[in-house]
């Protein structure tokens, strides 16, 4: 695609304004299923991928902005021909659909701004061509296996997805930005056999970085999946809950597609501006603190966070830390350039827009991780892992099955499967402690443990 | 050769040097099988949401998946440059790095045809222009914020779609354009602190879908307030009655996930040891069938080339199919291992970049062929249960045989009457067999809501459908 031709086109078509944002690179997935099974018959080893992909990435997005009558719309369109008639009338269709649109005006960003440097990009991938990577992703299997360390442990799959792109941004108002950037996710899942009875443990580790997927975690996962061998259902609980691991990670900053969390609904400053967020600036997030209290960061800034980045894509808006909740009161939202605008200085917070969110960084607290867990009498329950944590993010009403888990009564430990944790998110920060063990995981940086002392599992 | 004039005329060049693609590969390079899908999005969306209006392109996911077999791998080269030089240059390199494996698998391209789809409508989705889109949103959106004062804030989106995928192996070229058009209607109430939302949608292939009927936009700002003060249920184990959307997640996550057979082929599935066995009471009959006109889980063809014919039965009567769902590789894998394994058209693509899994299409409950329990009888013989509505999300677990589903609201039904109180967010979930085996009643008549999206584990998003009749069993609820 000729961008400057683009411009051209773009620049002469009547339209009030316009940005092209651009992304080039390669893909490459492997999906690997080291054995295949039936019952009744032996297992067979498979001694090359289900299926190797590559993939080239060169996209190009078009917007134009239109102002009419003192209103302003604008409309975005990804490029999928290069003939000058397909350009032309691409231009065309966002022009009537920018034209159409009653929205309130709002300034674009303008050139100048000064962007932060962020580390994202893994020179080992870069380096590496297809052939290179199998190669890459053939080593990372056997350290999972080799991390078992035991023979009745198996992995089901290993899926890889790697992408190296760089990303541009270019407007009509002198705003040129690009940024390179990695990314490595490997979904796997573990089986594990207790006397003829097989459990399975199914997780994601992401990174910027190959040398950031901790395969280490394949030992904690394969005891996880012998444990779901004779978990039981437990029994209904009203009281102590430690959330830890994929179900902490889940709670603040989930990771997979359909992460949302009732923070980002809330903290979200197009909620705000549309009447849908119930915080204010200066306002606490819950009724009361009988516990710690929360302070919540966007970091755009974490060396290899899954969500690091230089500027937004979405505006060029430079991304900036900027804290969102300080101890336990909301101090900004997350703003685009337009609802930054839309929302005034007296709603906004911060003196500038954020962009989107960042990686979070949960502030830790006083008690290490192995305090928290005491039972202290009575039961505590500790969550691993939801089948799907997927809370009301307006009420915050929870109620996920627990995947993986135990119950700590004393000395006596034991896992657990199955049951609803039920409860309010906000309502369960009234009375929150923090582990003051800080852990990193993809977009997340804080403590690996949070006990909630006013939580209900709905069991047996 | 096939009327395709409804694709787009680039499309429609492509089509015709797609076979061009697998000779090459096939004859030149003497590779065991090659396959060529596009994928290519062509639509408008006009959306409100938080106050702010917007009209633009759906994103088009417009590419070439070029697919080589060595015998034992499948190599896939993913592109959205189309234009032929490029694409035949990027095959020859592809193929550099490739070789046949000796004692590998062969792989049947199928009956030979030419053959192109297209959904009935009778309004071309694409056919209105942006400002009718928007002014069918304009006119949702005021209902909805007009019903009362203590609905703050809406989200409506209506989508217009042609979704063209096309194929192409030695002896197949197909090309079908789904056509797509869906209204999206959310409202957001508040009251202080308080807050809650409903939901619903409409989905159908043509325009007409936005004649609606004039009682739902009122019926869901009404739903939305009742959220807004629902009571807390008391959790524990109830006798429940499904909606239609309700046990379609229930097939979905029950027996749709479990019986995809990349799952069971490595070994993550339990319904591997239960084929020919009881997974649930003779009322239980589940299906997928891709071929049902006008839901959102339709299609003509797998993204492998493989025609949609016939449903796939996944439980009969209570008893676990070896019809399981299959994409090319894991029908390899277990071809001679599961008797009666058929190639189903359920090898799937989220787009011309993504892998190819099993997956399923639209996935539901059947009646009982003697005809099943008309509703109000259904509810008449419940003492102390529930009326459960509007599936919000679900979570398989297919080697544990766990089930989350989650729901918009629940009512209490007190012998035999339902009752007014709301109860607002509602999670269920049970042990899989259990659930099953407690199906006492089913309803006579199929429905498929609405539109839907499955991920494979948390990824590789297709469109979905589930639903069936109206059912009761026994879950866990809270």
């Amino acid at each position: 695609m000729d961008v400057e031709k683009l411009k051209g086109m773009a620049g002469a078509s009547g339209a009030s304004d316009w940005a092209i944002a651009t992304e080039e690179g390669r893909t490459a997935s492997f999906n690997i299923i080291p054995y295949t099974y039936f019952p009744g018959t032996e297992p067979r080893e498979t001694l090359r991928p289900k299926e190797v992909m590559k993939g080239v990435v060169e996209s190009q997005e078009l917007t134009l902005f239109d102002r009419h009558g003192g209103k302003m719309g604008s409309s975005a369109k990804e490029l999928t021909g290069r003939s000058e008639d397909y350009l032309r009338e691409a231009i065309a269709e966002l022009l009537q659909g920018a034209r159409s649109q009653d929205n309130p005006p709002f300034e674009l960003l303008e050139a100048g701004l000064s962007y932060d440097d962020v580390e994202i990009t893994d020179p080992e991938i870069v380096s590496r061509d297809l052939a290179g990577l199998d190669t890459a992703v053939g080593t990372l299997k056997e350290r999972m296996l080799a991390a078992a360390k035991d023979e009745r442990v198996r992995l089901s799959n290993v899926e890889v997805y790697i992408r190296d792109a760089r990303a541009g941004l270019l407007t009509s108002r002198g705003v040129s930005l690009s940024e390179p950037s990695t990314r490595v996710e490997v979904e796997f899942c573990v089986l594990n056999e207790y006397h003829g009875t097989t459990g399975e443990h199914t997780a994601t580790l992401r990174g910027r970085k190959l040398a950031q997927i901790d395969t280490e975690l394949v030992r904690r996962y394969a005891v996880y999946a012998r444990e779901a061998c004779w978990a039981e259902k437990p029994k209904d609980h009203e009281g102590p809950v430690v959330l830890t691991g994929d179900a902490l990670i889940d709670f603040f900053a989930p990771q997979s597609v359909f992460g949302a969390t009732p923070f980002t609904q809330h903290l979200g400053g197009e909620n705000v501006y549309s009447g849908s967020s119930i915080f204010e600036l200066g306002k606490p997030v819950c009724e009361r603190f009988d516990g710690e209290r929360i302070t919540l960061i966007s970091d755009p800034g974490m060396p290899f966070g899954l969500l690091s980045s230089a500027f937004s894509m979405e505006d060029g808006v430079p991304m900036r830390a900027v804290t969102l909740i300080d101890d336990g009161f909301v101090t900004g939202f997350l703003t685009s350039k337009q609802i930054y605008d839309y929302l005034g200085p007296a709603k906004r917070g911060p003196q500038h827009p954020t962009g989107p969110m960042a990686n979070t960084r949960i502030a830790c607290g006083r008690l290490p991780e192995k305090e928290l867990m005491l039972s202290d009498g009575k039961p505590v329950y500790v969550v691993r892992a939801f089948s799907a944590f997927a809370p009301d993010v307006h009420s915050g009403a929870m109620k996920c099955e627990i995947r993986s888990g135990e119950v700590i009564h004393g000395r006596e430990r034991y896992p657990i499967r199955g049951g609803l944790l039920i409860g309010n998110y906000f309502e369960a920060l009234e009375n929150a402690h923090f582990s003051s063990d800080p852990i990193t995981s993809g977009s997340y940086v804080g403590p690996s443990a949070v006990r909630f002392e006013r939580l209900k599992v709905s069991g047996d | 050769m096939p009327e395709i004039k409804d694709l787009p005329r680039e499309l429609q060049e492509l089509r015709s040097f797609l076979p061009d693609l697998v000779r090459y590969a096939e004859h030149e390079r003497r590779l065991p099988y090659a396959s060529v899908l596009v994928t290519h999005r062509e639509g408008m969306d006009a959306l409100y949401r938080g106050k702010t209006e917007r009209v633009q392109p759906v994103p088009a996911q417009s590419g070439v998946c070029v697919t080589i077999f060595d015998g034992l791998t499948f190599y896939s080269l993913a592109t959205d440059r189309m234009d032929r030089d490029h694409l035949m240059q990027a095959v020859t390199d592809f193929c550099d790095g490739i070789t046949p494996q000796e004692g590998g698998h062969e792989i049947d391209p199928g009956e030979p045809t030419d053959q192109h789809f297209m959904t009935a409508a009778e309004v071309d989705p694409l056919s209105i222009t942006p400002t009718e889109r928007l002014g069918v949103v304009r006119s949702i959106v005021e209902q909805l914020e007009g019903y009362d004062p203590k609905i703050v804030d809406a989200t409506v989106r209506y989508r217009g779609l042609h979704d063209v995928r096309m194929f192409a192996n030695r002896d197949r070229l197909l090309s079908q354009n789904n056509r797509i058009a869906d209204i999206l209607m959310m409202a957001t109430a508040r009251d202080g602190d308080r807050m809650a939302t409903n939901h619903d949608r409409v989905t159908g292939s043509g325009h007409e879908i936005s004649r609606l009927d004039p009682n739902l936009v009122p019926s869901i700002a009404s739903w939305t307030l009742r959220h807004l003060y629902a009571e807390e249920i008391e959790p524990g184990s109830y006798t429940v009655v499904l909606d239609s959307d309700m046990s379609g997640i229930l097939a979905h996550e029950a027996f749709g996930h479990g019986c995809e057979a990349d799952t069971i082929a490595r070994g993550a599935s339990r319904a591997a040891k239960y084929v020919g066995k009881r997974v649930g009471s003779d009322l239980v009959t589940i299906a997928d069938y891709a071929g049902l006109p006008g839901t959102h889980g339709s299609f003509f063809f797998s993204d492998e080339g493989v025609l949609v014919t016939e449903p796939t039965l996944l439980v009969n009567k209570g008893i676990l199919q070896p019809t399981f769902l299959t994409d090319r590789y894991s029908y390899m894998a277990l071809k001679d291992r599961v008797p009666g394994l058929r190639l189903s058209p359920n090898g799937r693509r989220e787009d011309y970049r993504r892998p190819v899994f099993a997956r399923m299409s639209t996935t539901y409950f059947l009646p009982p062929p003697e005809g099943g329990m008309g509703f109000e009888e259904m509810v008449a013989d419940v003492k102390n249960g529930l009326l459960i509505e509007v599936a919000s999300n679900g979570m398989e677990d297919p080697l544990g045989w766990g089930l989350q589903l989650e729901a918009l609201r629940a009512r209490p039904i007190k012998n035999g009457k339902i009752g007014d109180t709301v109860h607002h967010p509602i999670g269920l979930t049970g042990y899989v067999p259990d659930v099953l085996e407690s199906i006492d009643a089913v309803g006579p008549n199929i429905v498929i809501p609405g539109d839907g999206h499955c991920g494979k584990g948390h990824k590789e998003i297709v469109r979905v459908a589930s639903g069936g009749p109206y059912l009761r069993c026994r879950m866990e609820v809270g």
